[in-house]
């Protein structure tokens, strides 16, 4: 919403955008002007002055307003289009409603930035909410490839035109109120509401929260969260957290599963929340520094690249780095390879933990699921397929849904006792072991993700088979 | 693509339960593996 005070908005070339009075030049507005907006074909900006902004009006309330230092509490927001939406465009149709322009407007918009009137240790000004359109599914020049990217509709009022980007939003780390991994916990917070209609939180709200588990730490400035502060943090919204630690799971692994079949534990995790249910994961980085101690930091795991399965990359939500930004491995993710390897500051980053904030009703965990998917299934497939003439790029997957979007799955497809099956009452969440390769879909066990246990399949769903 | 009688054979095999010896194993090594050490619980994410 804009403030009382005239808003001001003039259409400036995209060249513009890292000047000082515009988004400033920080390592983050480099990386989403040169590098993130640029393939969205972006042309063009405008800035929404005296744009009141909710979560940095919580923080200005509870932290800056009480500051020495004069802080506005106005925000200002940047839209971004591309294609040739001029400032004559905008007159025009805040004037005299004209659907064909609202069209191109709608058709042309790419999302907005919304700057803080506050700076970093650098004196340079800090990035808060931002929604940019995300990559489509389809990877243009690999047509075997998709990307999985999670995101949520949001809903934009620009000056009374409605506009929508699908994306999950991100912001950038502001360190009086909240280190990497309260940003991380914000940036959870978006999708979590959207699939379990939890409340949002400001960054200081966050760490205020979290805090309630003391540390030895300052409050404020927050100089970081630990695991437990983050737990803490999502109990206070009445939401568990399954802890994992991907490498204890690769070692500890049951007599009769060899070593390769656990080597891509963390590809495993990563389908298993968000392939269906879009689930954002909190990842633990050790970062090791060329000189000094270990560092840790907080991201959050916003999708995947994948060819049948097999994870090319991921995507993150990194408070340091930007939205959507890529990471490659050549250990199955348990090394990251990317931007905080740019430079000769740091030699490594590898994944310590994974956090996994979930409603509470969603009681297996990955671990319980996890070895009974690897026995039953994923181990037992690697024997069996040669002889049985499936075809050679079969796979079982894992992965968490829902009863909604699974028997929305069921409708759309050709399975045996069709009718039978809809009208059989399932659990709310499911896990499922789907057994498919690159173009056919076999069948699927189905768990019951709100027991205790995982023993048993509470049903199994063959595709394609004649009706008896 | 149609189901054969191999693919109802190799589903056959995944049908088949896990044996009481199995599930102990699993619940076994469920108990005891990745367990997180308090210290590394209480370390802060400082970056």
């Amino acid at each position: 919403m804009a403030a009382n005070n005239e808003a001001h908005s003039i259409v400036y070339p995209i060249k513009d955008a890292l000047n000082q009075e515009h988004l400033d030049e920080t390592h983050i507005s480099k990386y989403i002007i040169n590098e993130y907006l640029p393939p969205f074909g972006v042309q063009s900006f405008f800035k929404e002055e005296n744009y009141v902004d909710k979560d940095y009006l919580i923080d200005y309330a509870k932290f800056y307003s009480r500051s020495f230092e004069k802080y506005d509490k106005f925000t200002e927001r940047v839209h971004f289009f591309k294609g040739n939406v001029s400032e004559e465009d905008l007159t025009r149709i805040l004037t005299r409603y004209d659907e064909e322009l609202y069209e191109k407007i709608f058709e042309s918009y790419l999302g907005f930035v919304v700057v803080k009137p506050v700076k970093n240790s650098r004196n340079h000004k800090i990035i808060g909410r931002t929604v940019l359109k995300t990559y489509d599914e389809a990877v243009e020049g690999h047509p075997l490839q998709k990307r999985i990217m999670i995101k949520q509709k949001n809903s934009i009022n620009l000056f009374g035109l409605q506009l929508e980007i699908d994306a999950l939003p991100f912001q950038t780390q502001d360190k009086s109120v909240g280190a990497c991994a309260t940003t991380a916990c914000w940036i959870s917070l978006n999708k979590l509401a959207d699939l379990f209609e939890t409340p949002k939180s400001s960054l200081v709200e966050i760490t205020e929260k979290s805090i309630s588990f003391p540390s030895e730490n300052r409050n404020f400035p927050s100089p970081g969260l630990n695991y437990l502060q983050i737990k803490n943090f999502y109990n206070t919204l009445g939401l568990d957290t399954d802890f994992i630690d991907p490498v204890s799971l690769k070692t500890s692994r049951l007599k009769e599963i060899p070593e390769n079949v656990v080597e891509d534990v963390i590809e495993d995790i990563i389908k298993a929340y968000i392939k269906e249910f879009n689930l954002p994961v909190l990842a633990g980085l050790k970062i090791i520094p060329k000189d000094g101690e270990p560092l840790y930091h907080a991201v959050i795991i916003s999708g995947y690249r994948h060819e049948n399965g097999k994870i090319i990359k991921i995507y993150i939500h990194d408070d340091q780095i930007g939205l959507y930004s890529r990471v490659t491995s050549e250990d199955h993710f348990f090394s990251w390879i990317d931007s905080w390897l740019d430079g000769s500051k740091f030699t490594s980053v590898t994944l310590d933990k994974l956090v996994v904030p979930l409603y509470p009703k969603i009681r297996l965990s990955f671990k319980s699921m996890y070895f009974v998917y690897l026995v039953q299934y994923k181990a037992k497939l690697e024997d069996k397929k040669a002889k049985n003439g499936i075809d050679a790029t079969a796979k079982y997957e894992l992965f968490l849904t829902d009863v909604k979007k699974y028997k929305k799955f069921l409708l759309d497809h050709q399975i045996s006792n069709k009718i039978e099956k809809l009208k059989k009452p399932f659990p709310k969440y499911l896990w499922i072991a789907r057994l498919e390769s690159a173009d056919t879909l076999y069948w699927d066990y189905v768990y019951d993700a709100t027991a205790a246990h995982a023993i048993k399949p509470y049903e199994n769903i063959v595709y394609n088979s004649p009706e008896p | 693509m149609g189901f054969d009688q191999k693919l109802y054979d190799l589903k056959n095999e995944f049908d088949a339960p896990l044996s009481d010896e199995l599930i102990d194993e699993i619940e076994f090594i469920e108990q005891t593996s990745g367990n997180i050490s308090v210290v590394e619980l209480l370390r802060p994410f400082t970056i």
